[in-house]
Parts: C-alpha cells; sequence; structure tokens
C-alpha cells in the first residue's frame, strides 16, 4: 500500500537534460546557493531589520543539527541491529 | 555563505584526509546529487574506512587541520557502529560546520566504501569518492525519515536503468528492509512488483 506520506512519483523533479556526475553535482550547489538566499530572507523576515543574522544563523544551524544527530543516532541503531539479526538468522 | 562554508569544510576535510590515504565516500547531499536527484545540505557526511588505526589518531591528525570533536568522547558508539562528529569553521565563515565520519565498521558499510565510484567535484575541485546509487537508497531507507523515503523513490525512480537491483535487493534482503523497499517501489512505479 501506498504510503501517503512520501509525495507521489509525479511531484518527484526529473532532470530535462542528462548531465554529467561533475555538472549534477554543480547543479546541487547551485540549488544550495540559491535556497540559502531563501533561507536567509525567512531569517530576516523573523528577527526584523535590526536582528542580528549571524546569531539566528547559528541558532537555527545547531538546531538543524540536533535534528540531524538524531536521524545519524537512528539509522546507525538501525543499521547495528538489523546486522545483527542477519548474523543471527544465518 | 552556508554553501560556500559547506563546499569549503568538505573540501577542507579532503585535504586533510588524503595524507592518510583512507578510503572515504561522500554519503549526503553532494551523493544525492551525483546522483541526479537534488536537495539542500547543511553539513557533510562521511563514510570513512580506517582499517586498523585508531580513531584516536585520526581525531588528533584531524586536530592539526582545525577540525575539533563536537563531542566529549569524540566517538559516539551505537550498536556496535562508531561515528566521529566533529565541527570546524571556514575562513571568513560565522559559524561551525558540522561533519560526521561514520566508519566503516559493518559489513554493509564496508561493502558501501569499496563500491563507492570517484567524481570530480567543481565545488571542492578534486576527486571525490561519492557512495553508489544502491547503496545511498538502503542508507535512505535506515534513516527512515519521511524526506529520506521521498529521497529513496525519487533515486529509483531516476536511475532505474542504471540501477544494480540484483545488488540492492540484496542487502534489502540481508538488513530486513523488504516491507520498506516494497513501499518506495511502489510510490516510484504505481502499479508495478519489484522486479
Amino acid at each position: 500500500m501506498a504510503d501517503p506520506q512520501i509525495p507521489p512519483a509525479r511531484f518527484s523533479p526529473l532532470n530535462s537534460r542528462p548531465l554529467s556526475l561533475s555538472q549534477r553535482v554543480a547543479a546541487w550547489f547551485e540549488l544550495m546557493e540559491t535556497s540559502e538566499q531563501f533561507l536567509l530572507g525567512g531569517i530576516r523576515h523573523r528577527i526584523g531589520p535590526e536582528g542580528d543574522l549571524p546569531h539566528a544563523v547559528r541558532r537555527w544551524y545547531r538546531q538543524q543539527m540536533e535534528q540531524h544527530d538524531q536521524t545519524m543516532i537512528g539509522l546507525l541503531e538501525q543499521l547495528g541491529r538489523r546486522e545483527r539479526d542477519c548474523r543471527h538468522a544465518q | 555563505m552556508l554553501s560556500e562554508a559547506v563546499a569549503s569544510s568538505l573540501r577542507h576535510l579532503l585535504h586533510a584526509l588524503h595524507s592518510l590515504n583512507l578510503p572515504s565516500a561522500v554519503m549526503g547531499g553532494v551523493a544525492v546529487a551525483t546522483w541526479n536527484h537534488f536537495r539542500a545540505t547543511k553539513d557533510v557526511d562521511v563514510l570513512l574506512g580506517i582499517g586498523g588505526q585508531e580513531a584516536g589518531e585520526i581525531i588528533a591528525h584531524l586536530g592539526r587541520f582545525g577540525f575539533r570533536p563536537k563531542r566529549d568522547p569524540p566517538v559516539l558508539t551505537i550498536e556496535g557502529n562508531r561515528i566521529i562528529q566533529l565541527v570546524y569553521q571556514p575562513p571568513d565563515a560565522f559559524l561551525d560546520i558540522q561533519l560526521d565520519l561514520m566508519l566503516a565498521d559493518s559489513p554493509f558499510q564496508q561493502s558501501a566504501l569499496s563500491r563507492r565510484v570517484s567524481v570530480r567535484l567543481p565545488a571542492v575541485d578534486q576527486e571525490v569518492g561519492v557512495v553508489a546509487c544502491e547503496d545511498l537508497i538502503i542508507l535512505k531507507l535506515l534513516a527512515g525519515r519521511m524526506i529520506d523515503r521521498a529521497d529513496a523513490a525519487a533515486l529509483i525512480r531516476i536511475n532505474r536503468n542504471e540501477i544494480d537491483l540484483e545488488h540492492l535487493l540484496e542487502w534489502v534482503r540481508r538488513l530486513g528492509l523488504g516491507d520498506d523497499f516494497e513501499e518506495i517501489w511502489h510510490e516510484a512505479f504505481p502499479g508495478e512488483s519489484v522486479s
């Protein structure tokens, strides 16, 4: 059964032209730079014109990395448990 | 700012690792982009094979290049798998970028490291090992968040003709990820059975 939380395949971006591996990474870097402008714009909007942007970005980044840490820990837990189960099953 | 800081941190890490001559493979946003799916990333995630070397030696070596442990003790062991979390502040940046070095301790990680592909990264101007698409899909399934599952579905769909499905299904079977895989397969290819 389809997972309703995963966006349908038709919403996934498709590249209209074939890119080399290096071109893909260059495109990724462009995307990073563009999305960063939106991010900074959003943070500036939240803190107002007089707000301390570097401080707000550092705080945002810390929060992001806390979530990231949970993901990495979860990934390693899953991997460790599943490999152990696999060893026991053999 | 952030994108340049991430690229700069990756570049500096690769430079620092170079003299150690250890196999490594990038796993995060760079890896996703290599396999034709784009999304922003905020940190550097690397799979690293350290062989018989002590993790402490690696950390001390990287310390000489300005990388600092994020936590004390610096090596986190989870279900037998180790990860070293570092932070680095590139010149001209105003925040510490996080770098996660996942040590290739387990059979899957060792397999993924041995199957890495070499890519020349414009952003870092050097050859870099990147995890293969099949292994990236497995990592996404293990991470399990909604966004990771969406990434996995997109990676399968976009790279369908190039993926080594036999290899992918073997690790799906070994790691008991069959149900998860079937779900993302049906999202990627509605109405098609896994084949």
